[in-house]
């Protein structure tokens, strides 16, 4: 028997029962319907998670760190920095050295008028740019020049809002320059901005165009008998400026090195402070004054450097090196995205902490996942009493067919026949559900996207709704006003599509089976 | 070779409560093919249940059935399905047409069940239809027609697929007596044009009178298996026929 013959025979016998057929068909639509519109919800909050950890920041870079808590961890030093550019996948990996026995203040102006504790950060050189760290202004070149005293830097793009004017009282609202921020909270307004010619454009916004103006950073090595601090002075020669994206807090506002620099300083400092050191740095009577500015140094890996340099032991628990020695945190920049959760494993695998926006990424969805499931499986109830109902439908249909079925038998019809026909009508049911409950879906989600907009339409007033919050993951900045409230991904109709089908199909199998029972002899049995 | 149907010592056994109660107590019948087999009997004779185990619609308690020369009685129900769609036709009672599908679509459905296209079975059918005289009423469904046209439907249907075998169980029983002969009369037509193998159930004796071999039945047994020569039986139906005609 041809698969269109027994098509068309199914339904026919569908059609003969339109009542019956359309109220078991409602039943898979409202099935359906809650299962897409859940699972939309869903999509739509991971969505806008995506976006938002977007502006967060890379999603393909991993921090690695080592808080020296754990007894088996290997050190996080030079050789295991090689090691993790040779996962498949790493395009860059690099220290960020920041060193905790070495600290200063960064001075500019007449007569060192400005100052900032910046965070000095040692980075590889090699790998700022893999790191998709964006260069503003200058270039990123931190070869180290033939003078030691003269150390280039590239300075992160909200540096100069660290710098406080000495000659103003400390809590005066002049003695700084502040950020500003737009409406969101998101962006600063008036970050430092730069012409091709590496002119600044909003000078304005700052006491003294940083790129151009001569940085000194007066590094503390110990204090006299007297208690006066000792400092060692080296001028700092801007190159470029960069920002590490809206997230990157540590380097936007850090000054970053060749880590071979800073190593270097980690050296002089060290050797220069003998047993006096380690007693911490006070401000010095020279500059005059109470309290200082901030701001940070970040060093830049050398590569080659031996990791001894670095090893630390004096200043406890700093963030440059464990008990163990070696650094707190290294950088790892993957290739793509699909490649994070192997690097993520082989570096967790060594033991070590890891930070990523995939990692945090993964654990929102599974937030979010976990409701949908919850919801899902509340959906899924009114499929499986969908399924029920298309069992008994299919059931009575038979129940009434005896004598039809019973002739078919008689006059030949095989017994796969037979069932096919009636899978096929359950299975017709499921499909003709599925799609009207996927276009139902459709229209639902439009109704929900443009909820604000109807009640507002309506005279109700616009009461937004934070989807995001019912999914366990409000105040993430998300207000349902914006976004889109329910996405139906192409997937996800297919899917329900597929889904409903199978459904009808599965319930088809009890009463097909049943069906294919039937004796030949209801034929000729006489009313 | 020429026996279509053969039964080795046939029975049928139903339980009544805890009573086991005979149907069929061992029947041996050989058919010819081509033959007209009509088989009467009281109720209760086994005669329908001879049928439906001749048919394999009902497996034997004992004993076997073979017809042209496959033992259907082993046959499992998937077997059984196919070998009913190429060998077997048969004649309801009751008409037993598919109340949704028309006359032309109830005549074609045997062929469907063997595969053949839409265009190419329809076209057979109301071939078929025609030449029982229901050329007319193609398009009709079943309950638009009345019982006599409606079991020419039902024999057109069994004779469709050139059947080697056609089994009718009491198929003018509905009807009443011209049109039970008429009926009768395309039933033979359509068996002696393609020298197809007719056993017809009935309780009237003297339409048995119509065919090659009668064959009565009493008690589950056979008391009588008459041979009629030709001309008795041409006799016969002159007889019953009369000069009605259509």
């Amino acid at each position: 028997m041809h698969f269109s013959d027994l098509f068309l025979f199914s339904v026919d016998n569908l059609r003969r029962r339109k009542g019956r057929t359309m109220l078991t068909i409602v039943g898979v639509l409202v099935g359906v319907c809650a299962i897409v519109v859940m699972v939309s919800l869903g999509v739509a909050v991971n969505n806008s998670t995506d976006e938002m950890l977007k502006n967060w920041g890379d999603l393909t870079r991993i921090e690695v760190s080592n808080d020296g808590t754990q007894q088996n961890t290997p050190k996080l030093d030079d050789s295991m920095v090689e090691r993790f550019r040779g996962i498949s996948g790493v395009l860059a990996a690099t220290p960020a050295f920041e060193p905790q026995d070495v600290s200063g203040k960064i001075a500019a102006g007449p007569n060192s008028r400005y100052e900032s504790s910046g965070q000095l950060i040692g980075l590889e050189p090699a790998a700022i740019e893999p790191l998709g760290y964006t260069l503003l202004a200058g270039s990123s070149n931190l070869a180290v020049s033939s003078d030691p005293n003269r150390i280039p830097v590239l300075v992160g793009v909200q540096a100069p809002f660290g710098f406080r004017d000495t000659q103003k009282s400390q809590g005066s609202p002049d003695a700084q320059k502040y950020p500003e921020y737009d409406e969101d909270y998101a962006n600063i307004t008036n970050l430092p901005r730069y012409d091709e010619q590496g002119a600044l454009l909003n000078p304005e916004e700052f006491f003294f165009d940083i790129m151009h103006t001569k940085l000194s950073y007066r590094m503390a090595v110990g204090r006299e008998g007297s208690g006066e601090d000792v400092y060692r002075e080296y001028e700092l020669v801007p190159v470029g400026m960069i920002s590490g994206g809206a997230s990157d807090w540590t380097i936007n506002s850090g000054l970053i090195m060749s880590i071979e620099s800073l190593k270097k300083l980690q050296a002089d400092a060290r050797e220069t402070a003998g047993s006096s050191r380690g007693s911490g740095w006070e401000r010095g009577s020279s500059t005059g004054g109470t309290g200082s500015g901030s701001a940070d140094l970040v060093g830049v890996s050398g590569g080659d450097s031996s990791s001894d340099g670095v090893s630390n032991s004096g200043v406890g628990a700093s963030s440059t090196s464990g008990k163990a020695g070696g650094y707190s945190r290294v950088l790892v920049k993957v290739d793509r995205v699909e490649a994070m959760d192997d690097v993520e494993r082989s570096i967790k695998a060594k033991g070590y902490q890891i930070f990523s926006i995939t990692e945090t990424r993964r654990q929102m969805q599974g937030q979010v996942a976990q409701t949908q499931m919850m919801l899902g499986g509340l959906a899924a109830v009114s499929l499986f009493v969908a399924a029920l109902n298309i069992m008994n439908t299919m059931t009575m249909a038979i129940t009434e067919r005896r004598r039809e079925i019973g002739i078919m038998k008689v006059l030949g019809c095989e017994l796969k026949n037979i069932r096919r026909m009636f899978l096929i009508e359950a299975g017709a049911i499921g499909l003709i559900g599925g799609v009207a409950g996927v276009l139902v879906s459709v229209l639902l989600s439009l109704l929900l996207n443009n909820l604000p907009a109807l009640l507002t339409l309506l005279g109700l007033g616009a009461g937004g709704i934070d989807v995001g919050s019912f999914f366990g993951l409000g105040g993430l900045g998300q207000t349902g006003s914006t976004a889109a409230i329910s996405v139906i991904p192409a997937w996800l109709i297919g899917f329900a599509l597929l889904f409903a089908a199978a459904v009808g199909l599965f319930s088809g199998v009890i009463p097909a089976r049943k069906a294919v029972r039937i004796s030949s002899l209801e034929a000729i049995r006489h009313e | 070779m020429h026996h279509i149907i053969h039964t080795t010592q046939l029975k049928k056994h139903y339980l009544v409560g805890r009573e086991r109660v005979a149907a069929l107590a061992g029947v041996d019948l050989e058919i010819a093919r081509g033959e007209v087999c009509c088989i009467i009997g009281q109720s209760g004779s086994g005669k329908s249940t001879l049928l439906n185990m001749l048919a394999g619609l009902e497996p034997p308690s004992a004993g076997h059935v073979a017809i042209a020369g496959k033992r259907i009685s082993a046959m499992d129900e998937d077997q059984l399905a196919l070998f009913r769609q190429e060998n077997l036709g048969f004649i309801f009672q009751s008409y037993n047409l598919l109340p949704q599908l028309t006359a032309t679509e109830n005549v074609a459905l045997p062929l469907s069940f063997a595969g053949v296209g839409k265009t190419q079975r329809l076209e057979i059918a109301r071939r078929e239809l025609t030449r029982v005289g229901m050329g007319k009423r193609l398009d009709h469904l079943p309950r638009e027609m009345s019982g006599g046209q409606q079991q020419r439907v039902g024999i057109a249907r069994a004779f469709v697929t050139r059947p080697k075998v056609v089994f009718a169980d009491e198929p003018t029983g509905n009807l009443d007596t011209a049109t039970t002969r008429r009926v009768l009369r395309r039933m033979l037509d359509c068996s002696a044009r393609h020298a197809i193998t007719l056993v017809m159930v009935t309780h009237e004796p003297e339409l048995a009178q119509c065919g090659d071999r009668i064959i009565t039945l009493c008690d589950g047994r056979v008391a009588e298996n008459i041979v009629q020569d030709e001309q008795t039986r041409d006799r016969n139906r002159r007889l019953l026929f009369g000069e009605t005609d259509d």
